[in-house]
């Protein structure tokens, strides 16, 4: 029951959000509104993501996968106020400040990488097969790519042909845009270790963890391809970093409940 | 009426059948079997138990952490064995 509410929790934010955005209406009332629940969700993730680092003994695993997620729910916390007024960083300190609060945003995106990608090899570390075998694998890591690609790419094209026309400031965009790249096409092993799992309460994080990156990919696909449906001032994509960042709460707590139910059954 | 006496690779996949599934706990288990003691899975006896867990070990020492992992296995050992 309390897995199934925390997968719950994320689809009522994401109705709420939807239901208070479309209340408010004109983009210029909605800014407080998107800063204030952004850090919210935020906050909320790294709660998750702490509650599962604290399941796990020094030298675990995914003890390290989790600490890599707060640090990238962390980095790019601190970089979202750095961006709020009063502080505005960059309007303060012009270029330096704009510098800090990109690299700010790059570490975040290595950050999710790399935890994304301790994640995605527990399988090997286990040492257990993945459903569907070698072929399956395969086939099921090249539809998401293709999808990451399509989401993905003609951002990450965008920022190398500025870079290629002297514009040095795209680097880290197009950095961040090849990693977000990266961490989608590990959707792959982290959706088929969920199905390794199911039917277990191990398989809850897998599932919850799998959803987050989803709503990333879907961000993604809100960023390029939303401008086409005619939403008006309705904010999809904050909608699905609002998912991506409350499944993550909800998979960082599910670790830790999942953890515990090992080792303090309840029946 | 009691059914007979349920079999050392039920007991075992029984009792990790919570954290993964009856379906994977079933075939880690025979897995297991196969690989360390060459063994169907319906052959294991107690005497089996002890080899099966170290077997079983790193692969949830992966997924539920070393601490919990080592909770979980003593415990189906002593229930099990």
């Amino acid at each position: 029951m309390r897995f199934r509410s925390l997968a719950l929790f994320p689809l009522v934010y994401a109705a709420l959000f939807a239901v208070v955005a479309w209340a408010i209406g004109g983009a210029e009332a909605l800014g407080p509104f998107i800063d204030g629940q952004l850090l919210f969700v935020r906050v909320l993730a790294i709660g998750g993501c702490l509650a599962a680092v604290s399941a796990f003994s020094s030298g675990d695993h995914l003890r390290r996968a989790w600490l890599w997620l707060v640090v990238a729910t962390a980095a790019v916390l601190v970089r979202d106020v750095l961006r709020l007024p009063p502080w505005t960083l960059s309007g303060l300190f012009g270029e330096h400040g704009t510098a800090v609060v990109v690299g700010l945003g790059v570490l975040s995106n290595l950050a999710l990488l790399g935890g994304v990608w301790l994640l995605a090899r527990a399988w090997k570390v286990a040492a257990i097969s993945l459903p569907g075998g070698q072929g399956g694998v395969t086939i099921v890591t090249v539809v998401i790519a293709l999808a990451a690609l399509v989401v993905g790419g003609p951002g990450a094209i965008h920022q190398l042909r500025e870079l290629m026309a002297g514009n040095w400031s795209a680097l880290v965009f197009f950095l961040s845009a090849v990693v977000d790249i990266l961490s989608l096409c590990l959707l792959a092993p982290l959706l088929l270790t969920t199905i390794a799992l199911r039917g277990g309460l191990l398989a809850w994080p897998w599932a919850l963890v799998t959803a987050s990156m989803a709503s990333w990919l879907f961000y993604d696909a809100a960023a390029a391809f939303g401008p086409l449906l005619d939403l008006g001032a309705f904010p999809l994509t904050e909608l699905f970093r609002g998912l991506a960042e409350t499944f993550l709460f909800a998979a960082g707590t599910a670790q830790r409940l999942a953890v515990g139910e090992v080792r303090e059954p309840s029946s | 009426m009691e059914g007979p006496p349920s079999s050392t690779y039920e007991r075992l996949s029984e009792r990790l059948a919570p954290y993964l599934g009856r379906f994977n706990a079933q075939v880690w288990v025979k897995v297991v079997a196969e690989r360390e003691l060459g063994l169907p899975a319906d052959s294991l006896s107690g005497g089996d138990v002890q080899a099966v867990i170290e077997g079983l070990r790193p692969a949830l020492n992966t997924f539920m952490g070393r601490e919990a992992a080592k909770e979980l296995l003593d415990r189906i050992g002593r229930e099990v064995t």
